[in-house]
C-alpha cells in the first residue's frame, strides 16, 4: 500500500477541523477536546518516555500469544473438518452455536476459572481468534480443486503429506484471510480486556487516564493504537498479497 | 508389442440417476500403443480416464491391468489433467512440481536429482527450473505437468484433453513432443489420450475409439493406418488423413443429437 498525496491531505484536513473545533466553543467542556497538537505531542512524549510503549507492548504480547494459541488448535481442525466430512458433520452445530458469543462476554467466566491476569485475558483472545481462523480454514479446504486432490492421489502421497502439504497450502490464502480478522479481533478483545480488569495495558492506560481527567493522554492512547492498528494490517496485508502472487493463476 | 495390457469389461458407471457417464464399454489395449478417445464435451470420457487409473471405482464391471483387477490407484499410470493451472501446485517451482510424483516413499532409491533434470531437458524446460507456476505460459505448464507424469516412468500415460485449452502453434508442438517421447521410450510407453479434436485424434494414435454424446460407449474403433513417423504438415495433407476425419466427423455428427 502506497500514501498517496490526496490521502495524507485527508488526514491533514482531519487533524485541522480537529484543531480549529478544539480552539472554538462547540464542544463543551473544552477540557473534554484537546487541540491535536497537544495530543500528538503527549504521544510523542509518553512513547519516548516508555510509559506509553510499555502498555502498548503488554497489549501486543496478549493478543499476539492468544492469537497463536488460537492458530495451533484451529488450523489443524479447520483441516481436519474442511478434509472429513463425519468430523464436519460432528463439529458443525457446536460451532454455530459457541461462534456467536462475543468474546468479551467470556470474560466473566475467565476471570471464574483464571483469575485476573495473564492466563485469563490470553484465554479470552484465543477464543475470539479462534472462530474466524477455524471457519475460514474449513472454507479454504473445502474450495480446493478436485484435480489437485487426484493429482495427490495419482502420485500416490502419502495422507500426510497429502494434509500437510496439499490441502493446507492450497487453502492458506483462506487462512491468512482468516488470521486477517483474527488479528482485529485480538486487539478489540486485548484493549477491552484492559480496561475491566488489571492495571497494565494500553486498554488501562486510556480509562486511567480518563479517569484522571488526563483526557489528552486518553486520546495519546487512541492515536498510537490507532499506528499500532494500522501498521500490523500493513504487515499482514504484505503477506497476503505476496501469498496471493503464487495462488493468483489457481482461481479458475 | 501386441500383449493386452489393459482390459475394460462391461464397465458402467453413472452419478446417479439418469445421468449416466460410462455405459457397457469394452476395449482392450495393446501395450505400446496411442489410443485416441474422441467424443463430444460432456459424453463421460473423463470418467472413464479416471476409472482406467482407479480414481474412480465403477459402479460395474472390471478394469484388468495385465490381467490383474484395478482396485486401487494403478501404480504404473500417470495421469495429465485438462486443468494444468489447477493441477500444478502454485506454491512449487517447476523443478519441485516435476519432482512431486518421485517423493512417494516407492521412488526413495532412484537418483531424484538425475531423474528430473532429464525430464526438464526432455520437456525443454531446463530454463524454467527456477519459475513458479503463475510465471508460465498455459503451454509451458502443460509441460511441466507432462514433464511430471514421465518421472515417474509410468507404463501407461493417461491424458485428459492435455492439449485443449493451448494455442494452434504450442498443441501442435506439444503433440509432435508426445509423439517423439513415444517413439524413443524402450519399451513403448501406451498412452490414452482424450480429446475432442478429430485432427488430433487422427494424427496422434494408432486406434481411434469414437465414442457417443453423453454417454461413454462405444460406437466404432477405427484403426489408424496412417504412416509413422507423423508430420504436421505432410501427415495432414495426406487423403488417408482427410478420408479418416470424415470418417468420424460423420459417425460424430449423426450420433449427435442437438
Amino acid at each position: 500500500m502506497k500514501y498517496s498525496y490526496s490521502g495524507l491531505i485527508t488526514v491533514f484536513v482531519f487533524c485541522l477541523i480537529w484543531q480549529l473545533l478544539s480552539y472554538s466553543s462547540f464542544v463543551k467542556p473544552n477540557i473534554y477536546f484537546p487541540p491535536i497538537s497537544t495530543v500528538l505531542i503527549i504521544t510523542v512524549k509518553s512513547i519516548l518516555s516508555g510509559e506509553l510503549l510499555f502498555h502498548i507492548a503488554i497489549t501486543l504480547y496478549r493478543a499476539i500469544i492468544g492469537l497463536v494459541i488460537a492458530l495451533f488448535l484451529a488450523i489443524p481442525l479447520g483441516i481436519l473438518m474442511g478434509y472429513y466430512k463425519k468430523v464436519h458433520d460432528a463439529g458443525k452445530i457446536m460451532i454455530e452455536l459457541l461462534r456467536p458469543l462475543p468474546p468479551i462476554a467470556m470474560i466473566p467466566v475467565g476471570i471464574l476459572f483464571l483469575g485476573l491476569y495473564d492466563q485469563m485475558k490470553i484465554s479470552i483472545i484465543a477464543f475470539g481468534c479462534f472462530w474466524p481462523i477455524l471457519v475460514n480454514t474449513i472454507a479454504g479446504v473445502q474450495q480446493i480443486s478436485q484435480d489437485m486432490l487426484d493429482v495427490a492421489k495419482v502420485f500416490r502421497l502419502s495422507r500426510k503429506k497429502i494434509l500437510y502439504e496439499v490441502v493446507f497450502r492450497s487453502a492458506l490464502p483462506y487462512i491468512l484471510a482468516g488470521i486477517r480478522v483474527a488479528l482485529s479481533i485480538a486487539l478489540i478483545v486485548s484493549v477491552a480486556a484492559d480496561m475491566l480488569v488489571g492495571s497494565d495495558g494500553i486498554g488501562f492506560f486510556i480509562v486511567d487516564a480518563e479517569r484522571s481527567f488526563k483526557f489528552a493522554d486518553m486520546y495519546a492512547g487512541l492515536v498510537s493504537l490507532a499506528i499500532v492498528g494500522h501498521l500490523l494490517n500493513y504487515g499482514l496485508e504484505y503477506v497476503y498479497k505476496k501469498t496471493n502472487l503464487y495462488y493468483g493463476g489457481m482461481s479458475t | 508389442m501386441s500383449s493386452i495390457l489393459l482390459q475394460l469389461n462391461d464397465i458402467y458407471h453413472d452419478f446417479g440417476g439418469t445421468n449416466i457417464a460410462v455405459n457397457n464399454l469394452q476395449l482392450s489395449v495393446n501395450e505400446g500403443e496411442i489410443i485416441a478417445l474422441v467424443g463430444s464435451s460432456g459424453c463421460g470420457k473423463t470418467t472413464l480416464l479416471k476409472i482406467i487409473c482407479g480414481l474412480i471405482t465403477p459402479d460395474r464391471g472390471i478394469v484388468l491391468y495385465r490381467e490383474k483387477p484395478v482396485t486401487d490407484i494403478l501404480p504404473s499410470a500417470a495421469f495429465v489433467f485438462q486443468d494444468y493451472s489447477s493441477s500444478l501446485m502454485p506454491w512449487r517451482n517447476v523443478w519441485s512440481n516435476v519432482q512431486l510424483g518421485l517423493e512417494n516413499p516407492n521412488y526413495a532409491h532412484l537418483d531424484q536429482e538425475q531423474i528430473v533434470t532429464d525430464m526438464l531437458k526432455l520437456m525443454h524446460l531446463q530454463n524454467e527450473k527456477y519459475m513458479m507456476p503463475y510465471e508460465l505460459s498455459g503451454g509451458m505448464k502443460q509441460r511441466v505437468a507432462i514433464a511430471r507424469s514421465l518421472a515417474i516412468s509410468p507404463d501407461i500415460l493417461l491424458m485428459d484433453e492435455p492439449f485443449g485449452s493451448l494455442d494452434e502453434i504450442s498443441r501442435a508442438r506439444l503433440q509432435d513432443e508426445v509423439l517423439a517421447i513415444h517413439s524413443n521410450s524402450q519399451p513403448k510407453r501406451t498412452i490414452i489420450t482424450v480429446t475432442h479434436d478429430i485432427d488430433e485424434a487422427v494424427y496422434m494414435s494408432h486406434r481411434i475409439v469414437v465414442l457417443s454424446p453423453r454417454t461413454s460407449n462405444i460406437v466404432k474403433i477405427i484403426d489408424n493406418n496412417l504412416d509413422w513417423p507423423r508430420d504436421q504438415i505432410t501427415t495432414r495433407l495426406t487423403q488417408r488423413f482427410s478420408t479418416l476425419r470424415t470418417e468420424i466427423y460423420k459417425i460424430m455428427s449423426q450420433e449427435v443429437v442437438v
